[in-house]
């Protein structure tokens, strides 16, 4: 897989929301673009991610980084069923903001490689 | 509408979003797909959205069979602003209590066994001084220069320049040589 290329995707990818949340702000959407901070998040901790799994695994990154990366984002479905049960609106914004996110990432990875 | 319930629909207000549903509520009432599609949300951002303008008071939402319908709360729209301004907030009677304490300690260090120790050079502090002066006009009767200055040389001998400082900060009303107390 080309590492390069996936850490442009990411940053790319960032950089597209953060034009997003600038648009919504600029437009008196505070609420949404607050919320659009918590997915712009996500690709840091995507590179984040990568980078140390990267220098662990070595070549088995490709199994080493899907796994690492859904121990982290599975805590946010929980989160997401736990804001469904409550009808915590905001939460429910938040964390399916996050896993839009992931599976963009995911998605992507499993093309690379 | 207390002062926290103002400020939380103010906040709750100052979203285009909640505007947009607000707009399309004034309409007609809706339930959350039908903005949903109207406005171009997510039926969850719709939703966020709805349950803050509830929480504000901005909306009032129904049960009609399997829909949940919301509808613009009048009773809060048709609240003056002015009206939400004039009312007392516990800030004001803050202030109030923190006025009325500078007050009593200007007259306490200004005054000794009811006569008024040195005109104070503080704009702020000598008004204090001549309203507490003041008390001793009656409203509404009129009284001649002498009698004006027989009161005042019972709190300090300077009785001309405290008339005068009476007239210029609108406590003493001169008109003919006769003098008024102004308010209260």
């Amino acid at each position: 897989m080309n590492k390069e290329e996936f850490y442009e995707f990411l940053e790319n990818r960032k950089q597209t929301v953060q034009a997003e949340i600038q648009t919504l702000s600029a437009d008196g959407r505070t609420d949404e673009a607050n919320i659009l901070k918590a997915k712009y998040n996500v690709y840091d901790i995507g590179k984040a991610v990568f980078g140390a799994t990267e220098k662990q695994a070595g070549d088995a990154v490709a199994t080493a980084f899907p796994a690492a990366f859904t121990k982290i984002s599975s805590s946010w479905q929980v989160s997401l069923d736990q804001a469904k049960a409550h009808d915590d609106n905001r939460k429910i914004l938040i964390e399916e903001a996050k896993l839009s996110a992931v599976s963009e990432i995911t998605a992507k990875f499993a093309a690379f490689i | 509408m207390t002062e926290l319930q103002a400020i939380s629909l103010f906040k709750c207000l100052a979203d285009k979003s909640r505007i947009q549903i607000l707009k399309s509520l004034m309409e007609e009432d809706m339930y959350v797909e039908r903005l949903s599609e109207r406005l171009g949300l997510t039926p969850a951002t719709i939703s966020f959205h709805l349950k803050k303008l509830v929480d504000a008071g901005a909306v009032k939402s129904r049960k009609e069979q399997y829909y949940t319908i919301y509808a613009i709360n009048g009773d809060v729209f048709n609240v003056s602003i002015l009206d939400i301004l004039k009312e007392q907030s516990e800030e004001k009677k803050l202030l109030d209590e923190r006025d009325e304490a500078y007050r009593r300690k200007v007259i306490e260090a200004f005054f000794e066994y009811g006569k008024l120790k040195s005109i104070p050079s503080q704009r702020k502090k000598e008004l204090i001084v001549l309203q507490e002066i003041a008390k001793s006009f009656e409203d509404g009767r009129e009284y001649t220069e002498r009698e004006i200055n027989l009161i005042i040389a019972e709190y300090h001998d300077d009785f001309c320049t405290i008339r005068r400082d009476m007239i210029a900060e609108k406590l003493l009303a001169r008109e003919n040589g006769i003098y008024r107390k102004i308010g209260n």
